[in-house]
C-alpha cells in the first residue's frame, strides 16, 4: 500500500472530487495566497491607524465602509473573474469528455467549480474574523452592521460567480462574454422591477423578493451552462441537454 | 459462440459536409482485442467516441454488452473504459493525486478507492512515479498514466484512440505487454492505429475502415495472405538490373513496388485459376530464358501496410 494510503475512510470522500481538486488548486495559487496576504496587510494598517486615528462615529463608519470596499473588490469582482476560465479551461486542454465520462455529471462539475471560487472567497471573509474581533471589542463596530454586510457580499459574491461559473461553459470567447453580459442584464433588469415591485413590502420583504429573483436567475445560469456543458462533451439523448436562457 | 461485446449496426456521422461515418457495421466478441485502423479522417475517433457515448450516431445502433448507448449512457459509461489520444492532466498535480482525483470521480470511495488505486498502479508500474508531477513524465509514461486512469473504473472494454502512437520500442513493448494481460485478465480491448505492424501482433482481428466504411474484418493473415490478390516477390539478378525492369514492364502480371540495386521487389498476379508454385516456376523459367541472371528469387511476406494499401485500392477501382 502507499504511503500516503494508510488512514481510514477519509473525510474528505464526501465532498465534491472537482471541489476537492479545485480547492487545493487554488489555495496553492499566487492569485489566492498573494491577494490574502493583501487583504491581511489592509486589515492590519485599517485596524491599528484607522482605528487609533479615527475619534467620530463618522469617522469609523467612513473606515469601516472603506474596509468592506476592499473586501467586497476582492470577493465579488476579483474572485468571482476566475471563474470565467473555470470551464473554458477544461475545454482547451480536453479534459471535459474526461471528466463527463466518469460518474461525475455536468451539475457535479459545475458545482464542484462554482463552491471551489465561492469557498475561496469565503476564506479570506473568515479570516477578517480577528480583525472585526478587536473592532468590536474597540467599540468602534456595530455588530449586527457589520454582520449583515458580511452576508451581504457573501450573497452578492455566490451570485457573481454562479454568472461568470455559467458563462465559461460557453464554447468561443464571444459566447462568453455574450452569456455574461446578457445574463449580468438579465438580472440588474428583473432584480430591479422586483425591488421596485417590492418597495411596498418593507425592507425585508424587498429583500426576501430580490433574492428570490435572483436566486431563480442564478439557477437559470446554471441549468444552462449545464445544457452547453453537455452539448459539448456528451451528445447523450438520456441526459438533461436544454439551455433555460434560450428559452427565455 | 461468444459473446458479442461490441455491436454496431449501420452506424451514420455527419458533421455539416462531412460524413465521417457512412453505414459502418461490425460486431466485436467478449475478451478478444480488436484492432481498428484507417487513415487520418478515415472515422476511427468518431466511431470510438460513439461507442463511449461522447457522441451520438445520425442513424444506426451501437451497443456495448447489451446497452444501447443511446438509451444507457450511464451503464454503457460503468463498462467501458476510454482512453483519447491526448492527455489530459492537470498542471502541478502528481501522478498519485491524479489517480486519486479519477478514482473519486468514479465514485470510489474509502478503503476500496486506495486499494484500487494501489492495484492499477502496480498493474501499470506507475507506484515508482507516485510523486512525479505529471507534466514531467515522459510520452511512456504518461501513456501509462491514462491507461491507469482507464481501468481505475474495472471497465469491462478498454477503447483505446492511437495508444502507441509516438511511444519509443521500449514503450510499445511494454505496452503490447499490458495489453496481453489485460487480454488475460478477461477485458475486451478495442485498440485504433495506424501502425499496423503492431496492432497485426496483438490483435485477434482487425478491422479496417476508409471513409467511414469498413473495408475489411478478419484476423492479420486474411488480409496478407487470403484476400488480396498478388504475390510479393523479390528479384536480384548479377550485373545490371535494367534487364530485369524491362521484363517487368513488358509483363501485365508484373508491377514494381520497390526498385533496389540490384534488383526489384515486384507484385506479381497469378491468372485466374493460375496455380501458385507453378506460375512461379514457369516465371523463374521465363526469366533466365530471357537472360536475366537470377541469384535470389523469393516470395516477400506481404507487409500489413501494402494488403492495406492494394486492398484499398483494388477497393476503390
Amino acid at each position: 500500500m502507499l504511503k500516503r494510503f494508510t488512514g481510514e475512510r477519509e473525510f474528505s470522500d464526501f465532498f465534491n472530487p472537482i471541489l476537492l481538486r479545485e480547492l487545493k488548486r487554488a489555495v496553492r495559487s499566487r492569485f489566492f495566497v498573494g491577494a490574502f496576504v493583501l487583504v491581511q496587510l489592509a486589515m492590519i494598517l485599517f485596524v491599528t491607524f484607522g482605528m487609533a486615528t479615527a475619534t467620530t462615529t463618522g469617522q469609523v463608519q467612513s473606515i469601516s465602509a472603506i474596509f468592506w470596499v476592499i473586501i467586497g473588490i476582492y470577493v465579488v469582482v476579483l474572485n468571482p473573474l476566475m471563474g470565467f476560465n473555470a470551464i473554458a479551461q477544461e475545454y482547451r486542454d480536453g479534459r471535459h469528455e474526461l471528466l463527463v465520462i466518469t460518474q461525475l455529471n455536468t451539475n457535479h462539475i459545475l458545482l464542484g467549480k462554482l463552491f471551489a471560487l465561492n469557498i475561496q472567497g469565503w476564506l479570506t471573509v473568515l479570516s477578517l474574523a480577528p480583525y472585526l474581533t478587536v473592532r468590536y471589542f474597540a467599540g468602534a463596530i456595530n455588530p449586527i452592521q457589520e454582520l449583515l454586510t458580511v452576508a451581504g457580499i457573501l450573497y452578492a459574491s455566490i451570485i457573481a460567480t454562479t454568472l461568470t461559473v455559467s458563462s465559461s461553459a460557453a464554447r468561443t470567447r464571444w459566447g462568453r462574454v455574450v452569456f455574461f453580459l446578457f445574463g449580468g442584464f438579465l438580472l440588474f433588469l428583473f432584480s430591479g422591477m422586483a425591488g421596485t415591485a417590492a418597495a411596498g413590502a418593507g425592507p425585508i420583504g424587498g429583500i426576501a423578493i430580490l433574492i428570490m429573483f435572483q436566486s431563480f436567475f442564478s439557477f437559470l445560469f446554471f441549468m444552462s451552462a449545464s445544457g452547453m456543458l453537455n452539448r459539448q462533451a456528451v451528445a447523450s439523448a438520456a441526459v438533461f441537454d436544454t439551455t433555460p436562457m434560450a428559452a427565455l | 459462440m461468444a459473446e458479442t461485446m461490441i455491436k454496431v449496426e449501420n452506424v451514420h456521422r455527419r458533421f455539416r459536409n462531412v460524413q465521417a461515418v457512412g453505414g459502418l457495421s461490425f460486431s466485436c466478441a467478449a475478451n478478444s482485442v480488436v484492432g481498428f485502423i484507417g487513415a487520418n479522417g478515415a472515422g476511427k475517433t468518431t466511431t470510438m467516441r460513439m461507442m463511449v457515448t461522447l457522441d451520438n450516431p445520425d442513424h444506426g445502433l451501437i451497443e456495448m454488452a447489451g446497452y444501447d448507448t443511446l438509451a444507457h449512457p450511464r451503464e454503457v459509461r460503468n463498462l467501458v473504459g476510454w482512453m483519447p489520444d491526448h492527455y489530459g492532466a492537470y498542471p502541478n498535480m502528481d501522478v498519485l493525486d491524479y489517480m486519486d482525483f479519477f478514482a473519486r470521480a468514479y465514485h470510489l470511495r474509502g478503503t476500496k478507492r486506495r486499494a484500487r488505486i494501489d492495484e492499477v498502479m502496480d498493474f501499470t508500474e506507475l507506484n515508482r512515479l507516485a510523486e512525479r508531477p505529471c507534466q514531467t513524465l515522459s510520452k511512456g509514461e504518461k501513456q501509462r498514466l491514462c491507461l491507469g486512469r482507464t481501468l481505475l473504473s474495472d471497465p469491462k472494454v478498454l477503447i483505446l484512440d492511437e495508444p502507441a502512437a509516438g511511444l519509443d520500442p521500449k514503450a510499445r513493448l511494454e505496452f503490447k505487454n499490458l495489453v496481453r494481460q489485460l487480454k488475460q485478465m478477461g477485458k475486451t480491448l478495442f485498440i485504433s492505429s495506424h501502425i499496423l505492424s503492431e496492432l497485426g501482433e496483438m490483435c485477434d482481428s482487425l478491422l479496417f475502415i476508409d471513409a467511414g466504411r469498413l473495408v475489411h474484418h478478419g484476423d492479420a493473415d486474411s488480409l496478407t495472405n487470403g484476400s488480396v490478390e498478388g504475390l510479393v516477390l523479390r528479384i536480384l539478378t548479377k550485373g545490371a538490373p535494367e534487364k530485369l525492369q524491362q521484363f517487368i514492364e513488358q509483363h501485365e502480371q508484373m508491377a514494381v513496388r520497390e526498385n533496389l540495386p540490384k534488383g526489384a521487389s515486384v507484385n506479381f498476379v497469378i491468372e485466374d485459376g493460375g496455380n501458385v508454385e507453378d506460375s512461379l516456376h514457369e516465371l523463374l523459367q521465363t526469366l533466365l530464358a530471357h537472360g536475366i541472371e537470377v541469384y535470389d528469387f523469393h516470395r516477400e511476406p506481404k507487409r500489413l501496410e501494402d494488403a492495406f494499401v492494394d486492398m484499398l485500392t483494388i477497393k476503390k477501382n
